[in-house]
């Protein structure tokens, strides 16, 4: 029974190995996605009209 | 699950985990920075283009009332000197102006993938195609009053490249990480653990009956602690099981001894007894057969009181104390000996030194007259016998101090051992079965003091029996 606690752990850390080392390309993949998702926009900004010079001044 | 291997898959399921987290973020924020990177490098080219296009307006002398077509031709011009010079495989440009391509080398179709709404300044996409990683950016502007947006396509699968580059490296380093760690922490593990298995070892040989093996681990650490208190108690339980043989080997030659003591007056009782019951005897004969019997009936009586007296001792019930007055105590007990002393031809002179002293009367009463008992027995006819109670360093000393013919030194250390007899055929003769300086002993230890013996063969002998005072009582 000891035995097969032991095993069970190794088995379940080997497992933990294996799925972080699937999951890490996976999730640059995702990032990816992400990115193709999104279409960033600069706005030009309006450049406000020139007030008339006072000749008076 | 041993704890060795326990500790081991927790310590590995930690980095485990750490290095995960780490490497985790760490690979998310370099992708991130190099896809952002990516589309910024893409606007800063562009911007970087349109200023050598924007130069045109310095240089190109143009009337105001120029054709649109005209300002539309030298922008082309412009922008397709410079698309010439920077273009390569992975980078092409294209203007975009009115509705249609003024210039356009990419494979792609920029407008359509990109269309820019008015206002906007730059706009960027990512996008797969024929399974290579696209980036398109636009800037829009108006050069030579024609509006104009520029794009870029680039291929960007370098940067997606990089990226799977960094989660090779990521995935390499944990599996070689935790390798590492799989080969390294159980020596460590099994190394900090092995005092525990020394100590393990040792309490299973101590349950085996080596009482007096010890661990003798004196590391400054935990187990270091465990060890010394494991050791402190391991010395506990050999001193209380010592203790326990020796009470048992004791209490075995005591019950050995009294079977040994009660035989010799049984044999007589029985064997005058058979003779009164079977054989004719004379009236003279009868009497000395009963006399016979009375005394050896007499002797188990006593036998049984003085055993009766040394297991309530050795039970340590309690005995009541108090103020006795010495002369009183040694005449009293010098009279219960007086007719026996009488007989034996010895005088009994007391020396009181000392006006009272702090102790049982019933008990101390029955250790004189057994140590003056002795006494008489050890004298010749005209010998003396001094009773003397004097002090004591703090406490008080009862002496009985004979002139008879003294025990042998290799003797004495036994000679409060019960049923011990220095010259058994002439002790049992006169009536002694051996307890009562057995019995003194322990009176005096029961008063917290002791029984000193001083002896000389043919000088004589002096015993002591060492009481404290009230004062070391009420400490």
């Amino acid at each position: 029974m000891r035995h097969k606690k032991g095993l069970l752990a190794i088995v379940m850390l080997l497992a933990a190995l294996l799925m972080a080392v699937w999951l890490l390309p996976q999730m640059t993949n995702l990032l990816i996605e992400r990115q193709m998702s999104l279409h960033p926009q600069v706005t030009a900004t309006p450049v406000p009209p020139e007030e008339p010079w006072d000749e008076g001044l | 699950m041993k704890m060795r291997t326990r500790q081991t898959l927790i310590s590995l399921a930690i980095i485990l985990l750490t290095m995960s987290v780490f490497l985790y973020v760490y690979v998310g924020l370099q992708a991130n920075h190099l896809l952002k990177g990516a589309r910024e490098n893409g606007a800063w080219q562009l911007q970087a283009f349109s200023e050598h296009i924007t130069a045109l307006e310095r240089t190109a002398a143009l009337e105001a009332e120029a054709a649109h077509i005209t300002r539309q031709a030298l922008v082309q011009y412009a922008f397709a000197t410079y698309a010439h010079l920077l273009q390569n495989a992975d980078r092409a440009y294209s203007l975009w102006a009115d509705g249609a391509y003024l210039y356009n080398l990419s494979p792609l179709d920029p407008a359509a993938q990109l269309p820019v709404p008015d206002k906007v300044l730059t706009a960027s996409r990512m996008l797969r195609q024929g399974g290579e990683l696209m980036l398109i950016s636009s800037y829009s502007l108006r050069v030579l009053e024609v509006p104009v947006t520029l794009y870029l396509t680039e291929n960007i699968s370098r940067v997606e490249e990089q990226i799977n580059n960094l989660v090779r490296i990521a995935q390499a380093a944990l599996v070689c990480s935790l390798a590492f760690c799989a080969l390294v922490l159980p020596p460590l593990v099994r190394k900090s653990l092995s005092l525990l298995e020394t100590l393990s070892g040792v309490a299973d040989k101590i349950a085996g009956g080596a009482y007096a093996l010890r661990a003798g681990i004196d590391t400054a650490d935990e187990v270091g602690d465990l060890s010394r208190a494991f050791d402190r108690m391991a010395a506990t339980v050999e001193e209380k099981i010592s203790a326990l043989e020796e009470t048992n080997r004791r209490q075995e030659m005591l019950l050995g001894a009294l079977t040994h003591e009660l035989k010799t007056p049984m044999t007589a009782i029985i064997g005058f007894s058979d003779s009164v019951l079977t054989m004719p005897l004379t009236e003279a004969e009868r009497a000395d057969a009963l006399q016979e019997i009375h005394e050896a009936a007499r002797r188990t009586e006593r036998l049984s009181q003085k055993m009766m007296q040394l297991i309530t001792l050795g039970h340590e019930q309690g005995i009541t104390k108090k103020h006795i007055a010495a002369a009183d105590l040694l005449e009293q007990a010098a009279r219960a000996v007086g007719p026996a002393a009488q007989a034996a031809g010895v005088h009994i002179t007391l020396n009181v030194q000392t006006p009272s002293l702090w102790g049982d009367t019933d008990l101390l009463h029955s250790a004189l007259t057994n140590l003056i008992d002795n006494a008489v027995k050890a004298s010749q006819p005209g010998q003396r016998i001094t009773l003397r109670a004097g002090r004591a360093g703090g406490g008080v000393a009862l002496s009985v101090i004979d002139e008879g013919r003294g025990i042998p030194a290799a003797d004495i250390p036994r000679l409060s051992e019960p049923f011990y007899r220095v010259d058994k055929a002439r002790s049992r003769k006169l009536g002694g079965a051996g307890l009562g300086l057995a019995l003194c002993r322990m009176i005096a230890q029961a008063h917290g003091g002791q029984l000193q013996l001083e002896s000389k063969e043919n000088r004589g002998t002096a015993v002591h029996l060492v009481l404290p005072g009230e004062e070391a009582h009420a400490s």
